[in-house]
């Protein structure tokens, strides 16, 4: 939680300081931050690397627990593209790359402004970040109703971090492991979804 | 496309071979720290977009609209696989 505030704050300080015209005009280059993009990129590739295997979560709940990640990304893309009837001057792919952020909101506002242009990476960055705070806000809520999954679902890429306290416990820590697998797999489909979505 | 998955796929590779390194444990933190830049530097580009700024309730509203859909489907999703699969009779 306090991380999203640090993001969001950083991005609210770029958007004040250029509303008063203080940003020197050779940071708004394009091509500088593409480049930082790449790398980021290359550090989140580091980072599902050397992460701890995966396997364990699998060998322990059964090969079900791959369904676990399936249903978070077929519902997404589902609801997405049912409410996007709701948004006439969008593009069902243009909304299902914000969909395809799955909660990770840092990176899929940031891959989306590169290629779409800012103004819908700021939907992704506002859309993503409502969803972390669903599941912060609303998990007791739909566990009760929708079970001990729902939250892992809705939780998408951050039930490996930001999201698993509150997971751990209205869903019990027996759900840990689910958790741990599902955000590992999610998070390493949203940089594959997003690129997929922006070039249709 | 191709080249964003290249350039993952590279880091996975890499980060396999150097997983016993100590030093890898860093990773996050380097992410957070570029993350924190290019959000930075996205606050900026939406800050001298003046269309951006006048339309900002109403992106805010799209983005609202478009997680709703993400997540009770997800949600709804979850429900079916738990009540078919993971509930204990």
């Amino acid at each position: 939680m306090k991380q999203s505030l640090i993001y969001l704050l950083l991005f609210a300080l770029g958007v004040i300081l250029a509303l008063f015209g203080w940003i020197p005009e050779v940071l708004l280059k394009d091509d500088i931050s593409k480049w930082i993009l790449y790398g980021l990129l290359f550090f989140v590739g580091i980072q599902i690397g050397s992460s701890k295997n995966m396997f364990t979560a699998v060998r322990r709940f059964g090969f079900k627990i791959v369904l676990v990640p399936v249903a978070t990304t077929v519902g997404t893309f589902a609801g997405v593209a049912l409410v996007s009837i709701l948004l006439p001057g969008r593009s069902l792919s243009d909304c299902l790359s914000v969909g395809a952020g799955f909660a990770y909101y840092s990176l899929s506002s940031i891959l989306i402004s590169e290629f779409r242009g800012a103004e819908l990476g700021t939907v992704a960055l506002l859309a993503n970040i409502m969803r972390e705070f669903i599941v912060l806000v609303f998990t007791p809520w739909m566990v009760r109703y929708f079970g001990k999954l729902s939250p892992i679902c809705a939780g998408g890429a951050t039930t490996m971090d930001t999201t698993l306290p509150v997971i751990t416990k209205y869903s019990g820590p027996d759900y840990v492991v689910v958790a741990l697998f599902h955000g590992m797999i999610i998070d390493f489909s949203v940089p594959l979804w997003v690129s997929f979505f922006l070039t249709l | 496309m191709l080249n964003i998955i290249l350039i993952i796929l590279s880091g996975v590779v890499v980060g396999y071979f150097v997983r016993k390194i100590p030093q890898v444990k860093y990773t996050g933190t380097i992410i957070s720290l570029i993350i924190m830049l290019l959000l930075f530097f996205l606050g900026v580009s939406v800050g001298t977009n003046e269309q951006l700024v006048k339309n900002f309730s109403s992106i805010g509203l799209d983005a609202l609209i478009i997680t709703f859909g993400a997540t009770l489907g997800s949600v709804l999703c979850a429900w079916l696989i738990y009540s078919t699969f993971f509930k204990k009779p």
